[in-house]
C-alpha cells in the first residue's frame, strides 16, 4: 500500500495564526494590485468593444509600431495592440474598448492594414464584436450568478450541516474568489465571461474539498471521539481526510496543468483559464484546511457548537 | 452469483450498450477529415442528427445576435416584430446552405444566428441585412411541368456524369440563372474570397463536387418522388442533386431552347408527411412576379367561421393600388395557382376561386391555429419591414477551430494517461478499477452529447479534461475509507461495503454542491460559459455512476467468487 499520509498527524489547528497571516498577506496584496491598476481589467465582454486576431505571414515583432500608428490612425481611442501566441506564430490581438453599435471596427482595421501594411498578408483567426447594451448585460449576468451560488451554497450547507459551518464555507469561498481575482490583476488577466466560469468552477471545487472535511468534522463529533476538545476533533478530521484532500487535489492538477502546458504557447482565453484553475485548485485546498476549519474553531470558543 | 450481482451487470452493459449505440456515428464522423465530412453530410444528411455538433470555436463559424430596432417600425405594427423577423432570418439562412445553421429567439427582441463552417462573414451578414422580398407568383400547369420534366431529361441523356462547366450568363432572371447565381453565392460562402492566382483551381473544383453529386443519377424524373397536379415532393437526400440539375448549364440552355426559359423551380417551406416519408416540395412556376409584397397592408389569422371544421383561415388586406392590381391579375386567373413567395420560398400556393375586387382576399384551407398564423406572418413579414441590427457577433477562422481541436484533443488524452498513471501507481489494482470507471464516464459524457444534441466547444473540452480530475474524487474517497476500514482489522469484503457506505454521503454532499454552482452557470450563462457547465454537469451526474456503481460492482464481483485476504488498493 503507497501511502504518502500514513498516520497524519499535523498540528493545522495550531498553527492557523501563521496561515492567517499568510491570508492576509494575500488579501492585501490583490487589494493594492486592484487600487495600483485602477480597478479590474474588464475584457471587451463586459465593456463592449471589438477583437480583431489576425496571423500573418511574415514575422510581425519588428513592424508592431508601425501597425500600432496604422490603428491609431483610424481614430478609434486607443487601440491595443498585442502579439498572441509564439513568436513564430506571427498572430496579433487588436482590441478596441467602447464603441458604438453600428461601427465595423473591424473591416476599418483589416482595410487600412491591407492598404497600410499590404506586403504582409494576414488572415482573420478570430473576431468578436460586443455591443456596449451587451457588455453592460453580460456584467450583470456574471455578477447575479456569482452572488446567486453563493446564496445557494449558504443555504445548502446551513441545511445540511449547522449554520457556523455555513458561514465557514461561504467566508472561505470569498476568499478564494477574491485572492484568484488578485492573481488576475496582479498579472494583468483581463476579467472576461470564461474567467467567470473558471471563478464559479473554483468555488464549487473548493467546496467540495471543505465538505468533505466537515463531514468527518460531524462524524467525528458524535462517534468514540466525544472526550477530546472541539478543537482536537477538528484537527483530527483534517488529518483523517488530508490524503483524500490532496490526492484529489494531484488528480485535478495533473488534469488542468495539462491544459496549462499545452494551451499556454497560444496565450489566449484557454491558458488563462487553466492558469486560474490551476491556481484556484491550490487555494481553494488551502483554504478548506487554513481558513474554513479554523474559523470553525473560532466560532465554537465563542458560541458553542453542539 | 446471486441476483443483485446480475442486476447490476445488466445495468451496466444496457448503459455501456446505450453509450456504445449514440457515440458510434460521431466516432465514424469525426474521425474523417473535415473536407470528407463536408461531402459524407451532404450525401447522408441523417448523420448531422445523430452526432454531437462541434461549437463555432472548434470548426470555425460566425454567432451574431440581432436585435430588432422598433424605433424604425411604427408602434402598431409592432406587435409581432420579433416573429417577422425570425421568418424572414430563418427563411434565409435556410437558403444559404450552412450544414446546420440554427436561429433562436431571445427575450423579446433578439435573435441568436449560429452559422458554423461559414467563411465569408461579409457575404453572409449582407444576406441577413438585405430587405424581405415577398411575391405572388403563378404556378405553371400540370402539362407545362411536363414537358419541362422531358426536356430536363433529355438533356440530361448521354452528357451524364460528363461535366459541361461552360458558363454562359442568361438573360432574364429565369430558373437557371437564379439557381446558378445562389450557387455561386453558397460558393463564396463557404469559400471565402479567394485571390486571382487560385482561379484556375476554384473554376475546376466545383465540376468536380458536382459529378460526385450527381453520380449514379441516371434521370431528373427518377430524382422526383410524386408529381402532382400542384407541387412535386422529393426527398431531402435529393435536394442537392435536383438543385444540381438545375444549375447545369446545359440543362438551362436546353429549358431556354423550349421556350421554357421564363419559368423556375422554386422549393416549398414546408415539409409533408407522406405514408411515413418525408418529402421537401418542390413547385414549378412563372419567373415574373405577378404582384409584390408592397400590395399588402395587412393579414391576420381568423377562425373560419364558414367552414365546416372550424379550422381557421388567413384575411388579407390590400391598399387601395394592391386592391386593382389584385382584381385584375385574379380575374385574369381564375382557377390556377398564385404561389406565395418570400426570398425564393414558396411559403402556400393558394387557388383563385374568383376575380377579388375589393382588395380583402382570404385563404382558406382548413389550416391549424399554428399554419394560419406562420402564412400570415409570411404576408406581413413581406409587407411590413422588420428591421434588425448586429449587436453581437463572434466569429473564428476555420484554422484557429482546427488548431483548437487538435490541442484540445492532445490536452485530454495526455490529461487522461497522467490521471491514469497517478491513480495505478498509488491505488494498484484498485487505481485500475477507478481508471475503466473514469473510462467510461469521459465515454458516457460524450454519448449523452450526441443523444440530446448538445454542442461540444472548446470549454467545454476543458471541462471534460478537469471533469478527469474530479471525477475520480469519488474513488478516492472511496479507496481511503476502505484503507482506513483495512487497518481496523475488518475483512476486504466488510471493508469494501463500509467503505462505499460511508464515503457515500460525503460523495452525495461535496457532488452536490459543484452542481448548484453548474447548474446557475447553465442557466446564467451564455456561449462559452454554457458549454463548460453542460460537460462538467454531465459529468458529475455520471461519475456517481461510474465511479461508485461500476466500481463497486467490479470489488463485489471479486469477492463474491473467492475468499479475498488482501486487496490491492
Amino acid at each position: 500500500m503507497l501511502r504518502i499520509f500514513a498516520h497524519a498527524n499535523y498540528n493545522f489547528i495550531g498553527n492557523r495564526n501563521k496561515a492567517f497571516v499568510f491570508t492576509g498577506v494575500c488579501l492585501l496584496v490583490t487589494i493594492i494590485s486592484i487600487i495600483y491598476h485602477k480597478g479590474l481589467n474588464y475584457s471587451i465582454d463586459f465593456t463592449g468593444g471589438t477583437m480583431v486576431q489576425l496571423k500573418f505571414q511574415n514575422p510581425v515583432m519588428g513592424d508592431l509600431g508601425r501597425i500600432r500608428s496604422i490603428v491609431n490612425g483610424l481614430g478609434l481611442g486607443s487601440p491595443e495592440v498585442k502579439t498572441i501566441g509564439q513568436e513564430k506564430d506571427n498572430e496579433i490581438q487588436i482590441i478596441v474598448k467602447k464603441q458604438s453599435e453600428e461601427d465595423l471596427v473591424s473591416q476599418e482595421i483589416a482595410t487600412a492594414l491591407s492598404k497600410g501594411y499590404g506586403e504582409n498578408g494576414f488572415e482573420i483567426r478570430k473576431e468578436e464584436k460586443v455591443g456596449p447594451k451587451v457588455g453592460g448585460e453580460l456584467k450583470k449576468g456574471a455578477l447575479i450568478s456569482l452572488l446567486l451560488s453563493l446564496a445557494a451554497i449558504i443555504i445548502y450547507v446551513g441545511m445540511r450541516f449547522n449554520f457556523p459551518f455555513g458561514v465557514a464555507a461561504v467566508l472561505c469561498l470569498f476568499h478564494d474568489a477574491l485572492v484568484t481575482i488578485g492573481l488576475f490583476s496582479v498579472l494583468n488577466i483581463e476579467l472576461s465571461l470564461s474567467m467567470i466560469a473558471a471563478l464559479m468552477t473554483i468555488i464549487g471545487y473548493s467546496l467540495n474539498d471543505t465538505i468533505v472535511v466537515f463531514d468527518r468534522i460531524r462524524e467525528n463529533m458524535g462517534g468514540t471521539m466525544h472526550k477530546q476538545s472541539f478543537e482536537d476533533k477538528v484537527n483530527q478530521s483534517i488529518n483523517q481526510t488530508i490524503s483524500r484532500t490532496i490526492i484529489t487535489s494531484v488528480t485535478t492538477l495533473l488534469a488542468i496543468g495539462t491544459v496549462l502546458v499545452i494551451f499556454f504557447s497560444s496565450r489566449d482565453v484557454v491558458s488563462d483559464f487553466a492558469l486560474a484553475m490551476t491556481f484556484g485548485t491550490v487555494m481553494g485546498t488551502y483554504s478548506t484546511i487554513f481558513i474554513a476549519s479554523p474559523i470553525v474553531v473560532l466560532w465554537n470558543r465563542r458560541w458553542p457548537i453542539k | 452469483m446471486n441476483r443483485n450481482f446480475v442486476a447490476r451487470i445488466v445495468t451496466i452493459l444496457v448503459c455501456l450498450g446505450l453509450a456504445g449505440y449514440f457515440i458510434y456515428p460521431s466516432l465514424v464522423f469525426y474521425a474523417k477529415p473535415p473536407e470528407v465530412r463536408q461531402q459524407y453530410a451532404k450525401k447522408h444528411p441523417v448523420i448531422l442528427k445523430k452526432v454531437f455538433n462541434l461549437g463555432l470555436d472548434l470548426q470555425g463559424g460566425m454567432r451574431i445576435v440581432l436585435e430588432v430596432d422598433r424605433s424604425k417600425v411604427d408602434s402598431k405594427n409592432d406587435h409581432d416584430i420579433l416573429d417577422r423577423a425570425y421568418t424572414i432570418i430563418e427563411n434565409r439562412i435556410n437558403a444559404l446552405g450552412v450544414a446546420e445553421p440554427t436561429i433562436q429567439k431571445q427575450g423579446k427582441d433578439r435573435l441568436i444566428v449560429e452559422l458554423p463552417g461559414l467563411k465569408d462573414e461579409k457575404a453572409a451578414k449582407s444576406v441577413i441585412g438585405r430587405t424581405a422580398q415577398l411575391e405572388f407568383k403563378l404556378l405553371r400547369e400540370p402539362a407545362q411541368l411536363e414537358r419541362a420534366i422531358k426536356v430536363i431529361d433529355e438533356a440530361l441523356k448521354g452528357s451524364l456524369p460528363a461535366a459541361d462547366a461552360a458558363d454562359t450568363a442568361l438573360a432574364d432572371d429565369s430558373t437557371a440563372r437564379q439557381k446558378k447565381e445562389e450557387q455561386e453565392l453558397a460558393e463564396r460562402l463557404f469559400t471565402g474570397t479567394e485571390s486571382a492566382a487560385d482561379t484556375t483551381a476554384k473554376a475546376a473544383a466545383p465540376v468536380s463536387a458536382e459529378d460526385d453529386l450527381l453520380e449514379g443519377v441516371t434521370s431528373f424524373k427518377g430524382l422526383l418522388a410524386r408529381v402532382g397536379e400542384v407541387m412535386i415532393g422529393a426527398t431531402p437526400e435529393n435536394k442537392s442533386k435536383i438543385d444540381a440539375v438545375l444549375a447545369r448549364t446545359d440543362v438551362r440552355e436546353a429549358l431556354e431552347r423550349s421556350g421554357l426559359g421564363g419559368n423556375q423551380f422554386l422549393w416549398g417551406h414546408d415539409t409533408a408527411m407522406v405514408q411515413g416519408m418525408i418529402f421537401k416540395s418542390l413547385y414549378y412556376v412563372k419567373s415574373h412576379p405577378e404582384m409584390r409584397g408592397d400590395v399588402i397592408k395587412d393579414a391576420r389569422h381568423q377562425m373560419d367561421q364558414s367552414g365546416l371544421s372550424g379550422g381557421y383561415k388567413i384575411d388579407i388586406e390590400m391598399n387601395s393600388k394592391g386592391a386593382r392590381r389584385f382584381a385584375s391579375v385574379t380575374g385574369a386567373n381564375v382557377g390556377k395557382y398564385m404561389a406565395i413567395v418570400l426570398d425564393s420560398t414558396i411559403y402556400s400556393a393558394p387557388r383563385i376561386v374568383q376575380k377579388i375586387p375589393l382588395g380583402r382576399a382570404e385563404i382558406t384551407g382548413n389550416f391549424s391555429l399554428e399554419q394560419s398564423n406562420a402564412l400570415a406572418i409570411v404576408l406581413r413579414a413581406g409587407a411590413l419591414p422588420a428591421p434588425v441590427k448586429i449587436i453581437e457577433e463572434r466569429i473564428v477562422g476555420p484554422s484557429l477551430g482546427q488548431d483548437s481541436i487538435s490541442k484540445g484533443l492532445y490536452a485530454m488524452i495526455i490529461g487522461f494517461i497522467l490521471v491514469a498513471a497517478f491513480m495505478i501507481l498509488y491505488y494498484r489494482l484498485s487505481g485500475v478499477f477507478a481508471v475503466v470507471a473514469l473510462l467510461l464516464n469521459t465515454v458516457m459524457v460524450l454519448a449523452i452529447m450526441a443523444g440530446i444534441k448538445q454542442t461540444l466547444t472548446l470549454p467545454g473540452i476543458a471541462g471534460l479534461i478537469l471533469n478527469m480530475g474530479m471525477a475520480v474524487d469519488a474513488n478516492v474517497l472511496v479507496f481511503e475509507r476502505i484503507r482506513e476500514e483495512l487497518l481496523t482489522g475488518k475483512t476486504v469484503r466488510s471493508a469494501v461495503s463500509a467503505g462505499y457506505s460511508r464515503a457515500f454521503l460525503t460523495i452525495i454532499d461535496s457532488n452536490i454542491t459543484t452542481l448548484i454552482t453548474t447548474f446557475i452557470l447553465m442557466w446564467q450563462g451564455t456561449g462559452p460559459i454554457k458549454g463548460f457547465a453542460v460537460t462538467l454537469t454531465f459529468g458529475i451526474i455520471v461519475s456517481l455512476f461510474t465511479a461508485v456503481f461500476v466500481t463497486k460492482t467490479i470489488y463485489l464481483v471479486m469477492t463474491n467468487s473467492r475468499d479475498m485476504t488482501r486487496l490491492s488498493i
